[in-house]
């Protein structure tokens, strides 16, 4: 049923009866049926045919002699048949019926086969039974007078031919359409042609009918020696073979031209002869002889008729195409009635022009004329399609879009109808819109197809399904302002999907962000705008960013739970002013700045153990002590390398050098190794003078020389490779005649440990570098960097401080292994540390800082003070132990008095009370360990 | 091979040729057609210089020949032995380099390997922890010092050539899945192998122009200490990390003295603004190992963190028993993990005796015998601590 309601080419209905007038209804509403129809028949037959188009194979198709019987047979019977029943009904003896009838059915099959000939079959089917209704029916009225009477029939015949013959202007265009599908013509340039084919016809047919006119006076007055009536018929009947001949030759050529001549002469001709010798009344019956004069008078007429119709068609059409030729046709055939009946030219003429005008503009006419009826019957069918129910099939198909091709009003309701009937049988629903989206009420197809994308849009539920829907939507399917508007759609559609692609969730969320925007900005453009479907669409837009808001919360939750806490601490490497985890040694570095100002010049030692963050804290002195002070980086380190002295002053030059441009930006003078070579320290003096006057000039009233590990020195020194007082001398005339110079060193050992240092340096200001204070601790704990995202319960942090004493390694190193621990826990748990948290961290600390503590045990200690160490451990967290008890184990008094100075010198232990017990727990815990088994290794 | 312009010419036009009727689409364009297309594809504005290299002239720059001869193998004008001849009779100064280059061994993987450590990322197995804590210290700076402590065969080197290899190994070279953006710009960075059971590396000169040839860095002359260490302070500006296997071997050296330890600690602390960390591997603590050796070194005290290696996690150790080219039944499985307590030595020789004995179409259980005789040398490892 789909397939032959919702199409152009729907089948002819079967009846013979009902087929011609399905017929006659696509000629007049639905022509694109009656094109596939004819399509159907021949492939090669044009929709526009004339009989004289027709070869020999196409004359044999049963299927066009269906036709031709329909429309020649069976139409002209029905025209008879309504002549008929308007003279029943208008009182008439049946006698006095046959005559009329038998008259209109044999001028509507001579007027619609001169047409089939010269114009179109189609304009020929519907011409003659227009005609013969106009003749027969208005004709046989009662109703207007005599007057009247000819009057309406002429107007009446003018609307008929004027429809007839537009069918053949409407073909032509739509065979052109068909043919040059990719042709417009502009608006003005349709309207400019229209005139033209009107003046053009007007013109041809005034002058065709005057050419007739005259032809037959002429060849009347050449009748010489015939009777004035033989002269009279015979001069017409030259006249309706010669003008027909005429036009069916210049349509087609010679022979048809010719044969046509002598079929007009005989179809005039014969009923001429008929009458003029009374050959009807002298054959028998009345009724035998009303029958046969309506045979002769209509072919008469019509046959007359058509030639003043097919000739100025033929002419006009020739010039000015087929519209011309419809209005020269009708024009024509209205002067020949109104003449030739000798109807008063007014109101006939009048009113005759305006039937014909109304004839041939029927195309554009009758949409609006029909528009009420046919809206309030798509209503009407809407109403009924709403109340259906069940699986009966909707009342859509007979909607006047789907039969009624000329309409191009908007039929109001027609959009609502579709989607109802897609909501409902979206099957029918599919092929109807199908049908309408190529058709003149595509204005319906678009509204229906933007609603259909709009809830296609607005149908997703998550952002997944956003991601899918580009895959479905018509974006080109629309034009203008929507078309961009739904690729806009599917493009973040597609953007979307691309997100969700992504593999990682970070990439998703940046992704979506993007969308995100893209959402906005077609909010706020819809906002703005003032499309009428922004309505429709504003909300669809803002539940997709909410869709896609959802998701990236989602994924920022995700993230969140599965990302990593950054952990930023430090174990074993010294920290630069590059790492801002430095925390503290305020009060160390206001104690070196206040010595530095001290007029004695006193050298000092920053004394620490080992871990103590001593080379940390020159690294950062740079930052940390006024501008005007220079602090020269010296890695003991690094000069122990020398092998002799222009090497070990070289390398001393150069690492003050890096250390100066590296600090405040000051670029030494370079001091060469071969320069050195010579006289070492007389070059390297004369160096450290030009230096003292560059810091001078510069603006820098103190250099301190920081001599970082001055143990690794001591131990190259120790060894002989360099007498120990020429480098001691250099650094005391440092010390004591060059005033900007301080010297400050650093090492886990006191200086007396290094006696001829000691000798040399007098007066060494020592400044201890010890434990992180609390506060200080807390911060290294709880706020290493500002964006730290560890929060620690302050019983947790107190244990923190408890295990390491704000040792600043071990914090590091138990801070590091906590964030570790807590990287692995789950996500819900893993921001917050609890005691527990810290417990378990200490343990993993214990075995991931074996360096440190293997360094304490292997290098620190002599076999005595480990035996103290270990005993002092086994007794657990925070025992004292007396100091008898660790006699014991040491009966050697010196021996233990040796071993205890070397364990509180190394700030393993502290004196309380009458015993001793460990300065920190972890480190306890360390010895503790080792003791029983296995990490000690 | 020597050099010859007139075979590099005749060879020339022949892959031309082949590259012609290499498919059928090409057969319909003339030679000049294939020529022009070569040409455009070197960025050329035509065939004419293919022209010229074919009457014998080689081309200038190497450049040229290189993107020749890649485009010609490309397009299937050069078979493998033609593109090393071509090369030859180019003057190519490295023809077997480039060769492999453009035919890069495909390599077949043995599914068990026993006795040498693992070199190829894609027979590496497990330690996820440890190469998550490593490489996660490498992410930002300075970059910290790492001590993996493991028993002879626990996996230490394996671990240290993974380390090397396994960030900037292709995808496509990598099992399926595996794990390889540990480091967010792997080829930023440089890893530089040491094993000091190599005997050169215990040579301290021969260490040091080994260390600077492999960071791309000028070699001194002399190559001393105090040069090494100009040198990387003032010119190492990749971040890197060296890794050195079996330190003890390191230490024992004479050469390798206190002084060089602290050379290396005074470069990673103060002198590479961080960008120089190490790896170090030991069978034990190596505190413990430079005291023996009278070389008690701040060296070490720079290692603040501490791997020791233990048993692979089941899932990996079932993950490296899967790759065997003939799967294993759920109980053979089930008995090596036992017996082999998922170390990964003891799962390479169980797995490698079971296929074996698969391979050889031996039935029932007698290759458990044999593994247990191949692993019994090595039941330390289900002893104590190393």
């Amino acid at each position: 049923m789909l397939n032959s309601s919702y199409t152009d080419g729907p089948d002819l209905h079967p009846n013979l009866m009902l087929g011609c007038l399905h017929l006659l209804f696509w000629l007049v509403f639905h022509p694109a049926a009656w094109r596939h129809f004819v399509a159907r028949i021949d492939p090669d037959l044009s929709p526009s045919f004339t009989l004289t188009d027709l070869n020999r194979r196409q004359w044999a198709t049963p299927a066009l002699w269906r036709v031709f019987v329909q429309g020649f047979f069976i139409l002209p019977l029905l025209v008879g048949l309504a002549t008929g029943l308007t003279l029943w009904f208008a009182g008439a003896t049946p006698s006095a019926i046959v005559t009329p009838a038998t008259y209109t059915i044999f001028l509507s099959l001579a007027i619609g086969l001169m047409i089939a000939a010269t114009v179109g079959v189609a304009a020929g089917l519907v011409s003659g039974l227009l005609v013969g209704l106009a003749v027969g029916v208005i004709g046989s009225s009662d109703i207007f007078g005599d007057i009247g009477e000819a009057v309406a029939v002429s107007t009446a015949m003018g609307v008929a031919i004027g429809a007839g013959l537009s069918i053949a202007g409407d073909l032509a265009d739509r065979s052109r359409q068909q043919s040059e599908p990719g042709r417009t013509t502009l608006a003005g340039a349709a309207v400019g042609m229209l005139i033209g084919a009107i003046v053009a016809g007007i013109l041809v047919g005034i002058g065709a009918t005057t050419l007739i006119q005259l032809g037959l006076t002429a060849i009347a007055n050449l009748a010489i020696g015939l009777s004035e009536n033989t002269a009279y018929w015979l001069s017409r009947t030259i006249i309706v073979s010669g003008a027909f001949g005429l036009a069916v030759g210049w349509q087609s050529g010679l022979k048809p031209g010719l044969i046509a001549a002598i079929v007009g002469g005989l179809a005039y001709g014969l009923p001429v002869i008929g009458i003029q010798t009374q050959f009807f009344e002298q054959g028998g019956f009345l009724f035998e002889t009303e029958l046969a004069i309506g045979v002769a008078s209509g072919l008469l007429f019509g046959t007359s008729f058509g030639v003043v119709v097919v000739l100025p068609y033929a002419l006009a059409e020739r010039l000015a195409g087929a519209w011309a030729g419809a209005w020269a046709g009708a024009l024509g055939s209205l002067g020949r009635h109104i003449f030739r009946n000798q109807i008063p030219l007014w109101p006939a003429l009048p009113l005759g022009f305006v039937g014909v005008s109304l004839g041939v503009l029927m195309a554009w006419g009758r949409p609006v004329v029909l528009y009420p009826l046919l809206a309030a019957w798509n209503l009407i069918l809407f109403r009924l399609d709403e109340r259906r129910t069940g699986h009966r099939a909707s009342l859509l198909r007979r909607h006047s879009a789907f039969w009624d091709e000329q309409q191009r009003l908007p039929l109001s309701g027609l959009d609502e109808h579709l989607l109802l009937v897609l909501d409902r049988y979206p099957a029918e629903g599919e092929a109807a819109l199908a049908y309408i989206s190529q058709s003149r009420q595509r204005w319906a197809a678009q509204v229906v197809q933007l609603e259909l994308e709009a809830r296609r849009l607005e149908s997703v539920e998550q952002v997944a399904d956003v991601g899918q829907v580009h895959h479905h939507l018509a974006s080109g399917a629309l034009t203008g302002p929507t078309s961009a508007l739904l690729r806009q759609f599917s493009q973040i559609s597609q953007d979307v999907e691309a997100a969700l692609n992504q593999a990682a969730a970070y990439p998703q969320r940046l992704a979506l962000s993007a969308v995100d925007d893209r959402l906005s900005a077609l909010i706020r453009e819809l906002t703005v705008s003032s499309d009428p479907f922004v309505d429709r669409f504003r909300p669809i837009a803002t539940q997709w960013q909410r869709l896609v808001g959802r998701q990236r919360q989602e994924l920022a939750d995700a993230i969140e739970k599965s990302q990593e806490i950054d952990n930023p601490y430090v174990v074993g490497v010294p920290l630069t002013d590059q790492q801002e985890i430095f925390v503290g040694r305020v009060d160390i570095v206001a104690r070196i700045e206040q010595l530095l100002l001290d007029r004695r010049r006193p050298p000092l030692l920053l004394y620490g153990q080992r871990r103590m963050g001593k080379t940390s804290l020159l690294r950062n002195l740079g930052r940390m002590l006024p501008r005007a002070t220079v602090p020269l980086f010296v890695d003991g380190q690094r000069i122990a390398l020398a092998t002799d002295y222009p090497d070990l002053l070289y390398n001393l030059a150069a690492v003050i050098s890096q250390s100066a441009e590296r600090e405040r930006q000051l670029v030494l003078p370079p001091l060469s190794r071969d320069a050195l070579a010579a006289s070492p320290f007389t070059c390297f003096n004369e160096w450290l003078d030009t230096v003292e006057v560059m810091l001078e000039r510069s603006g820098y009233t103190i250099a301190l020389l920081a001599l970082d590990e001055f143990e690794a020195l001591g131990a190259v020194l120790d060894k002989g490779r360099f007498d120990v007082s020429d480098f001691l001398s250099l650094l005391r005339h440092t010390i004591q005649h060059r005033p900007r110079f301080k010297v400050m060193l650093t090492g886990s050992h006191a200086l007396e440990e290094f006696q001829q240092w000691a000798s040399y340096l007098i007066n060494v200001q020592v400044v201890r570098i010890g434990y992180l204070a609390r506060d200080e601790t807390r911060q290294l704990i709880e706020q290493p960097t500002p964006d730290f995202a560890l929060q620690y319960e302050p019983a947790a942090s107190q244990r923190v401080f408890d295990l390491t004493r704000g040792h600043p390694a071990l914090v590091q190193l138990l801070c590091y292994e906590i964030v570790t621990l807590k990287n692995e826990q789950d996500t819900v748990v893993r921001r917050r540390v609890g005691q527990a948290d810290v417990e378990a961290a200490a343990l993993n600390a214990l075995a991931g800082g074996t360096f440190f503590f293997a360094d304490i045990q292997q290098n620190q200690l002599n076999a005595t003070a480990l035996v103290l160490l270990r005993a002092m451990a086994a007794h657990g967290a925070g025992a004292v132990i007396e100091r008898t008890e660790l006699a014991k184990l040491v009966p050697d008094t010196a021996e233990l008095e040796q071993s205890l100075a070397l364990l509180l010198q190394r700030d393993l232990i502290e004196a309380v009370d009458a015993g001793y017990r460990f300065q920190v727990e972890l480190i306890r815990r360390w010895f503790e360990l080792a003791t029983s088994e296995s990490i000690s290794e | 091979m020597a050099r010859s312009p007139q075979k590099f010419g005749r060879l020339l036009t022949a892959a031309v040729h082949n590259i012609r009727i290499s498919d059928e689409r090409s057969l319909k364009k003339t030679v000049r057609v294939v020529q022009d297309e070569l040409g455009y594809a070197l960025g050329r504005h035509g065939g004419s210089s293919i022209e010229y290299w074919r009457k014998g002239n080689i081309p200038a720059t190497i450049d040229d020949l290189e993107n020749l001869t890649r485009e010609l193998v490309k397009r299937n004008g050069l078979g493998s032995d033609e593109t090393l001849q071509l090369l030859n009779y180019a003057g190519h100064p490295q023809p077997s380099g480039f060769w492999a280059e453009l035919f890069p061994l495909q390599q077949e993987f043995a599914s068990f390997v026993v006795g040498p450590p693992i070199t190829h990322p894609r027979q590496f197995f497990g330690r996820e922890a440890e190469l998550k804590r490593i490489f996660n210290l490498c992410k930002r700076f300075p970059l910290q010092n790492v001590a993996v402590i493991g028993c002879h065969r626990s996996g230490k080197s394996s671990l240290l050539h993974y380390l090397q290899s396994i960030t900037t190994t292709a995808p496509n070279e990598l099992r399926p899945g595996q794990q390889c953006n540990w480091l967010p710009q792997p080829e930023q960075f440089q890893w530089v192998m040491v094993d000091f059971q190599d005997v050169r590396m215990g040579r301290r000169e021969r260490l040091l122009r080994y260390l600077l040839s492999r960071l791309n860095l000028p070699v001194p002359d002399p190559c001393s200490l105090t040069n090494f260490m100009d040198t990387v302070s003032h010119q190492l500006q990749t971040p890197t990390m060296i890794l050195m296997d079996e330190i003890g071997a390191g230490l024992a050296s004479p050469e390798l003295d206190q002084q060089f330890w602290w050379s290396l600690r005074a470069l990673s602390g103060n002198y590479t603004e961080g960008k120089l960390g190490f790896v170090l591997t030991a069978h034990e603590a190596p505190a413990r190992v430079a005291h023996e050796y009278g070389k008690p070194s701040p060296f070490f005290n720079i290692f603040g963190h501490t791997l020791r290696l233990k048993p692979l996690s089941e899932a990996a150790a079932r993950e490296l028993l899967a790759t065997s080219s003939r799967p294993f039944n759920p109980t053979d499985v089930e008995w090596i993990l036992t017996h082999s307590r998922r170390w990964p030595v003891l799962l390479q020789i169980l797995g490698d005796t079971c296929l074996t004995a698969q391979e050889s179409g031996e039935t029932g259980h007698g290759w458990r015998d044999e593994g247990l005789q191949r692993i019994a040398p090595y039941h330390y490892l289900f002893e104590a601590p190393c």
